[in-house]
């Protein structure tokens, strides 16, 4: 069992983090306060090959493995402050592009996939709904088939990037009698007649990825936009979850890295009773159980994506993962601020904006109870 | 033929019982009941490749073949073959 990264990883990292500490860290406090998008930074990650990592290069991508997509959005995670803009990235990488990518047809992969890698596009995975969220199955989206085209009925909720986005990714029920299996799914570009998205909704973190509504009226769609076959849906959204619950949160662990070593140095610097606090234990166990849960979460993370690779990844080590990491994050965020004291809690120190940004880590990509569920489910219970 | 349908039936009413749902006929709909949604058919596929010696793919997993007790019986039979 050979657990080093190879030279090639190394040196990717390295470089990333050069990258995202010169082109990504600009008024990143300025414009979480103002629920920016950076479509700038965006542009900065297409051109550094982020969005097309892992697909095909003949669309655009660059092909690399999965255990390397992950060591590269860790090390954009320790080295990017802007943690809106990359749960954004790694959204449409593992939500629209994935099943692009494995789903679509050569016409769709270089009318979508290939300008989504390039940063032209911006995509937006369209499933809940005001009355489906962990029920994602139980959707009220319509789309009924009129000869060679489909006509979409509904509306979705909490739709991250659709503010922005050039393309949505929808899903509508296309056979009520056949339940979780008669769902479909359909691109739709921008602009769509009946296709509307609402105002960017207020939230606590990861501000400056906007998220919202969309409204689907008598949106016509043709049935070259179909995504697979009818009835596909349950198995694009299984193969997608896959990816988003074992991947998408490795930028946090990057989160994770970087607030340990600040809490390090801080602890090691800042004095009271005449000693640095890092030597009073109750602050050195703190730090100590924040650097167990990162090893912890690296080691599930690079694991979930080398058995992704190989396509022997299971729904419990993915949500495993997905579980773990997301309670460690959000657990290091308070731990950061803790030894911080009063410094941690301020906006200018920045750890604050951490702690916002992880609390949807337990929300997003299906809830930690749903991890839960899926864990027990796999072990008979 | 009559075994597999057993089998199916049994399994099928213990999916039930787990969705509060009393009874399961031969007819009824299992995917508009909720009987078998996205979280039972991994239970589902699962039994039945370990009680018949078939392997289920994703192209097998479409209405047609889970939608009531019988199609899923004939599904099964037609692995066998």
């Amino acid at each position: 069992m050979d657990f080093s990264l190879t030279e090639d990883q190394i040196s990717m990292r390295q470089e990333v983090i050069r990258f995202a500490r010169r082109e990504l860290n600009d008024d990143v406090i300025a414009r979480d306060a103002a629920n920016e998008f950076s479509r700038e930074g965006w542009r900065r990650c297409a051109r550094m090959g982020i969005q097309g990592l892992p697909f095909p290069k003949e669309h655009g991508g660059t092909g690399a493995d999965l255990v390397t997509l992950a060591v590269v959005m860790q090390a954009l995670g320790y080295a990017c402050a802007d943690h809106g803009l990359l749960f954004a990235i790694a959204a449409q990488m593992v939500s629209v592009q994935m099943p692009l990518a494995q789903f679509g047809s050569e016409e769709q992969k270089a009318r979508f996939l290939q300008p989504l890698c390039a940063g032209e596009k911006i995509g937006a995975f369209c499933l809940s709904e005001p009355g489906s969220g962990s029920d994602a199955f139980g959707l009220s989206t319509t789309a009924t088939r009129q000869g060679d085209r489909y006509v979409l009925n509904g509306s979705k909720t909490f739709i991250t990037n659709a503010p922005m986005a050039d393309v949505f990714l929808v899903f509508a029920t296309t056979d009520k009698s056949a339940g979780f299996m008669g769902i479909t799914a359909f691109l739709l570009d921008k602009g769509t007649p009946g296709l509307a998205v609402g105002k960017p909704i207020g939230k606590l973190g990861l501000r400056t990825s906007p998220m919202s509504e969309v409204f689907l009226q008598d949106c016509v769609v043709p049935a070259g936009n179909r995504l697979g076959r009818e009835g596909m849906g349950q198995r694009l959204f299984t193969g997608s979850m896959q990816w988003e619950r074992s991947l998408i949160l490795a930028f946090g662990i990057g989160a994770m890295e970087r607030q340990i070593e600040a809490c390090v140095a801080y602890a090691g610097e800042r004095k009271q009773f005449g000693q640095p606090i890092g030597a009073f234990q109750a602050v050195a166990n703190r730090i100590v159980d924040m650097k167990v849960r990162f090893e912890t979460s690296r080691l599930l993370l690079y694991h979930a994506a080398w058995l992704l690779q190989q396509g022997r990844l299971t729904d419990m080590e993915a949500a495993m993962t997905k579980l773990h990491v997301s309670e460690s994050c959000l657990q290091s965020s308070l731990d950061a601020i803790q030894v911080h004291g009063g410094y941690g809690y301020t906006t200018e120190c920045q750890l604050e904006r951490g702690l916002r940004d992880a609390v949807g880590a337990r929300l997003y990509s299906g809830t930690s109870e749903i991890q839960r569920n899926t864990i027990a489910r796999s072990l008979g219970l | 033929m009559v075994n597999v349908i057993a089998e199916i039936t049994q399994i099928i009413q213990e999916l039930a019982r787990g969705r509060r749902i009393a009874e399961v006929r031969p007819g009824d709909n299992l995917l508009a009941r909720g009987i078998v949604d996205s979280l039972a058919i991994v239970k589902l596929t699962l039994f039945l490749e370990e009680r018949f010696p078939i392997r289920i793919v994703d192209e097998d997993v479409i209405p047609e073949n889970f939608r009531d007790i019988e199609s899923l019986s004939r599904f099964v039979q037609s692995k066998l073959r």
